[in-house]
């Protein structure tokens, strides 16, 4: 059945407006497009510049380009030349390339331990010239928590070979530091059988004094004897103990600057620590925040029971 | 020319006017349309954001409950417990009694089951004994179960039956669904104490009281609790009876330790009888249940068990 009738009165140019009215919607959406388009920088003007790398990990199509932590452009390719180097090319807005310079430097780093990888432009030296379209600058690699471990544990490895050898040279029974320690208990296990000659004698002394010079002279020598064997081993140590703080200056040596560098190492890590924890804690916060939300969207909320405090169902046969 | 401009413009409108009706007159596309229509305003309509009916803190209290029940499931008791705990001071920052009795009562539980009896009795005492707060009679009826419970394991039937009343006059008071598990435990004491028409009485009445589907573990536990009195009293095939009633809910519950011990009263009434084969087989199947759940005590009762009937067995035949 017709609905509708031509000559119906309230159909009177009834094509003429439903004709505006899809014209409306079509300049409508097409608005919106464009303004979708502006907010995401299709037209905004851009210019490729170059950056060449010995490896593409951690850069990827997409991968933000930053300025003095400002957002300038992004990775848009990446391709291998001759040589099986990874040509990046990086789409910059315009308006600023002013900044970038001949000398300056493209890094790669990570914001954050779970936060994207980010190419950061240094601002180039006010005397340099600016870069122009196709042009290439300068790539640097940050180095990583990983790489930064690694040459930490190469610092301390010689370190802990030096302890190790003193600890070793400190133990050898045939080594000089224990034969020495040797020595000097014999030394002092035979102080007492001198002072038992010693008292012997003075007991003696009034049997004659022929004998007793004798006996004297006997003490002497073994004195004599006594002495000549601590010169010795005194010459001994005067030797070796030159060798020994050779040892120790240069693993003390080593290990200030091992420390050093665990103090430079800590100082350039220690003040991004706090920032990577907020990043990480305001993408959590941010993540419960979208669940959140979205429990509270029909209709997932029909799914989901509002939470609430119960008891624990104590069963009668546990 | 302005006018053949606009002549034109007016026609071409016109076109697209016509094609519009054109479509709009073809009857399937019109029900399309008025059905897409008519859905997307009932979405409209159900959609849309849910204005939270709980504060923050009630949130924040319902969520730690929610995690504590979790980790008490998992049998991880220590931060259940403490859980709890958080939950309970916010809850008593508010004054939210209901809060407080829930939570005072889920650490009860708690420490029962670490087997800190001691704390547990403390805990529930606090909601027991004369306060000037007025608790809910259905949390009073919780907490007195709770701690016949206690009485139970510390096997001091009296106090447990003494316990069970008090719990039943709350629950009465309050309208509660929790009859059923109380009259379980009541029937449970006084088979504990040898009284078995009692035990069968409560077992009955807990049976009757479990009827709705949301009460199957106690339902489960009446018919446990019937088959046990029956095994004493000697009714054999009876007892088998119900113990299978039993296996077949708590294997649709899956509770392993529940239907160990519902193979294991069936093992019983066999034995009872002189069948050892087939009792054997059951405490074999029993075991299996036990072993594959991880209940080392369950596993090394039903050993000792087996081990014993297979020694009468080979007594016997010897």
């Amino acid at each position: 059945m017709e609905l509708m009738k031509e000559t119906d009165e309230r159909f009177i140019g009834i094509e003429k407006k439903i004709g505006l009215f899809v014209i409306i919607a079509v300049a409508g959406i097409i608005t919106a497009m464009a303004f979708i388009g502006i907010q995401h920088g299709v037209f905004t003007p851009r210019t490729k510049i170059y950056f060449i790398a010995d490896s593409g990990q951690g850069i990827n199509e997409g991968t933000a380009v930053k300025l003095s932590g400002f957002k300038i452009g992004k990775v848009a390719r990446l391709s291998l030349d001759d040589v099986a180097r990874v040509k990046v090319e990086l789409s910059i807005n315009t308006k600023y390339m002013k900044w970038i310079r001949t000398d300056s430097k493209a890094r790669l780093f990570k914001e954050g331990f779970i936060g994207d990888s980010v190419i950061e432009i240094t601002p180039g030296s006010a005397n340099a010239k600016q870069v122009a379209e196709n042009g290439i600058i300068e790539f640097e690699r940050a180095k990583g928590l990983d790489k930064i471990a690694e040459e930490l544990k190469e610092e301390i490895k010689p370190v802990l070979s030096d302890v190790k050898e003193i600890i070793h040279y400190i133990n050898d029974p045939q080594g000089d530091v224990k034969q020495i320690l040797k020595n000097l208990h014999k030394i002092s296990e035979d102080i007492p059988e001198t002072q038992q000659h010693l008292n012997a004698l003075l007991n003696n002394a009034n049997k004659g004094v022929n004998t007793a010079t004798k006996k004297i002279d006997s003490v002497l020598d073994s004195t004599k004897q006594t002495i000549s064997t601590v010169d010795d081993l005194i010459k001994k140590v005067d030797n070796d103990i030159p060798n020994i703080l050779e040892k120790t200056n240069k693993s003390l040596e080593n290990i200030q600057k091992t420390t050093e560098e665990i103090k430079k190492a800590t100082e350039q890590t220690a003040p991004k620590i706090p920032s990577m924890l907020k990043t990480g804690e305001d993408a959590a916060e941010g993540a419960k925040e979208i669940t959140d939300s979205a429990k509270k969207i029909w209709p997932i909320r029909l799914f989901i029971k509002e939470p609430e405090e119960k008891t624990l169902n104590v069963d009668s046969y546990e | 020319m302005n006018k053949t401009v606009r002549k034109c413009g007016s026609a071409e409108v016109q076109k697209i006017g016509r094609t519009a009706a054109f479509i709009w007159n073809k009857s399937f596309l019109k029900r399309l349309l008025l059905c897409c229509s008519i859905a997307l305003l009932l979405l409209s309509g159900c959609g849309g954001y849910k204005e939270p009916t709980l504060s923050d803190t009630q949130l924040m209290t319902a969520e730690l409950n929610g995690k504590a029940e979790s980790a008490f499931k998992k049998g991880n008791y220590w931060r259940a417990l403490n859980l709890y705990n958080e939950a309970l001071k916010i809850n008593r920052s508010i004054e939210n009694i209901d809060g407080v009795a829930i939570n005072i009562i889920n650490m009860a539980a708690t420490y029962r089951k670490l087997g800190d009896k001691d704390n547990a009795h403390k805990q529930i005492d606090e909601i027991l004994n004369a306060s000037p707060i007025a608790y809910n009679p259905l949390h009073l009826s919780e907490a007195a179960f709770l701690k016949a419970m206690l009485y139970f394991d510390e096997k001091n039937y009296d106090r447990a039956l003494e316990w069970t009343d008090k719990s039943l006059s709350f629950c009465q008071r309050s309208q509660c669904s929790n009859m059923g598990k109380i009259y379980n435990l009541k029937g449970r004491a006084y088979l504990e104490k040898g009284d078995v028409d009692s035990a069968i009485s409560y077992g009955n009445k807990g049976l009757e009281s479990n009827k709705e589907d949301e009460h199957k573990t106690e339902k489960a536990n009446s018919l446990r609790l019937i088959a046990n009195a029956k095994l004493m009293k000697g009714e054999y095939e009876n007892a088998r009876k119900f113990y299978e009633d039993a296996l077949s809910i708590d294997k649709t519950l899956g509770l392993s330790r529940k239907i160990s011990q519902d193979l294991m009263g069936i093992g019983n009434t066999y034995l009872r009888q002189g069948n050892k084969n087939s009792a054997l087989d059951y405490f074999k199947r029993a075991l299996s249940v036990s072993e594959a759940s991880g209940d080392k005590t369950g596993t090394s009762e039903i050993k000792a068990l087996i081990k014993e009937c297979l020694d009468t067995k080979a007594g016997n035949t010897l």
